[in-house]
């Protein structure tokens, strides 16, 4: 029988106990919140999860980036969301990464430096910040249907959800509509 | 065993949001989402929740109790619910569903109260924010269960949409607006 190990998301929820503590002990992973699934499921849909893990881990990584950049632009009250938002995103690039390596592969690596536009003020620091939102909850609709992890599919969908929530709470801030769409992702 | 599990998942998934004191007919929709077979039944599970959702929008916009700004907020997010409604009844339709009746409003109900029994604004928003946790856990549990493509992508992004409506719901009553890394419908 083929291990196979998925990442089940939420790193650090009360639902990751619940799920690891009912996956048994065939099929776990450490307290990092990533829970396992064991079956005959084949090496190669693994595979292909595997780089859509890294696809999504890469946007993560931009987004910690952008966050922290963010932070150092802003301040005050915009600054605490940027920060809070940034420990968000590492808790999305740590399960992500760790999803990789449970399926036996290596997680890409964040770049050195990312390409940052002139940030002169802080609305051009929350157009950024939406900028790279608008990406990743593009990103996200486009890979769950692609997955074929049951798992992940639900674990994807709730980091699309905080990413949209993170979209409409800097919209606000912009001073703009912040919740346009009834379909996140639609003419974005 | 990948079955096996993704059942126990959704029963731990399942217990986690409005749990044992959740509505006839926001549980009856959990419990739909959960134990659904196919795509149908899945999607009829969701049609059934937006038109809680709805009904829920039209009564607190329509509410003495909420201010201009509130109230402006339920119809706006009321008039998502129904681009959402339209959607998730179409996609059931395709399939051969039929899309049942509009709930009473009595019958939308979160935790032990009904609608028509809360009189002020925090206790009605705090209901909407109810409505949408419960909302989020079930279209968390619909990515697990749904095969075709389009139908994933369509919940994905209504799921992500009351996402925003929750987070604005908490601002609007003083809460962190975005409290947790990942959204899975916890309460």
């Amino acid at each position: 029988m083929i291990e196979r190990r998925a990442f089940l998301a939420v790193a650090g929820t009360t639902l990751a106990g619940g799920v690891l503590a009912a996956c048994g002990s065939g099929g776990q992973d450490d307290s990092n919140g990533i829970a396992t699934e064991t079956g005959a499921e084949q090496s190669t849909a693994a595979s292909a999860d595997v780089s859509i893990l890294n696809q999504a881990l890469a946007v993560e990584q931009r987004a910690v980036a952008t966050y922290q950049t963010a932070a150092q632009h802003l301040s005050g009250a915009r600054r605490r969301t940027a920060q809070h938002f940034e420990a968000q995103e590492r808790m999305h690039v740590d399960a992500l990464s760790q999803a990789v390596l449970a399926l036996g592969a290596t997680p890409t690596t964040a770049r050195d430096r990312y390409a940052l536009p002139p940030l002169s003020d802080d609305d051009a620091v929350l157009r950024f910040a939406m900028g790279v939102e608008q990406i990743a909850v593009a990103q996200y609709l486009d890979l769950i249907p692609k997955l074929s992890s049951q798992n992940l599919r639900g674990s994807f969908a709730s980091i699309l959800t905080v990413e949209a929530e993170h979209l409409a709470v800097l919209r606000e801030e912009a001073g703009q509509e912040p919740v346009p769409d009834a379909f996140v992702g639609r003419g974005t | 065993m990948a079955g096996i599990t993704r059942r126990v998942a959704l029963r731990n998934a399942g217990g986690v949001t409005l749990a044992a004191s959740a509505a006839p007919l926001l549980a009856g929709v959990r419990t739909a989402f959960a134990a659904a077979t196919g795509d149908e039944e899945t999607m009829l599970g969701a049609v059934r929740l937006e038109q809680g959702l709805v009904v829920a929008y039209r009564t607190l916009a329509g509410s003495s109790a909420l201010d201009a700004d509130a109230a402006a907020l339920a119809r706006h997010f009321g008039d998502q619910e129904q681009a959402h409604l339209d959607a998730v009844s179409k996609q059931l339709q395709t399939l051969g569903g039929v899309v049942p009746g509009e709930p009473a409003p009595e019958m939308v109900k979160a935790g032990r109260e009904s609608l028509n029994a809360l009189h002020t604004q925090e206790q009605l928003l705090a209901f909407a924010g109810a409505l949408e946790t419960n909302a989020i856990a079930a279209y968390y549990e619909a990515q697990q269960s749904l095969r075709r493509a389009e139908f994933l992508q369509t919940t994905a992004a209504i799921m992500a949409n009351e996402g925003q409506h929750l987070a604005l719901l908490r601002e609007a009553l003083h809460r962190e607006p975005v409290p947790n890394a990942f959204e899975t419908g916890q309460p």
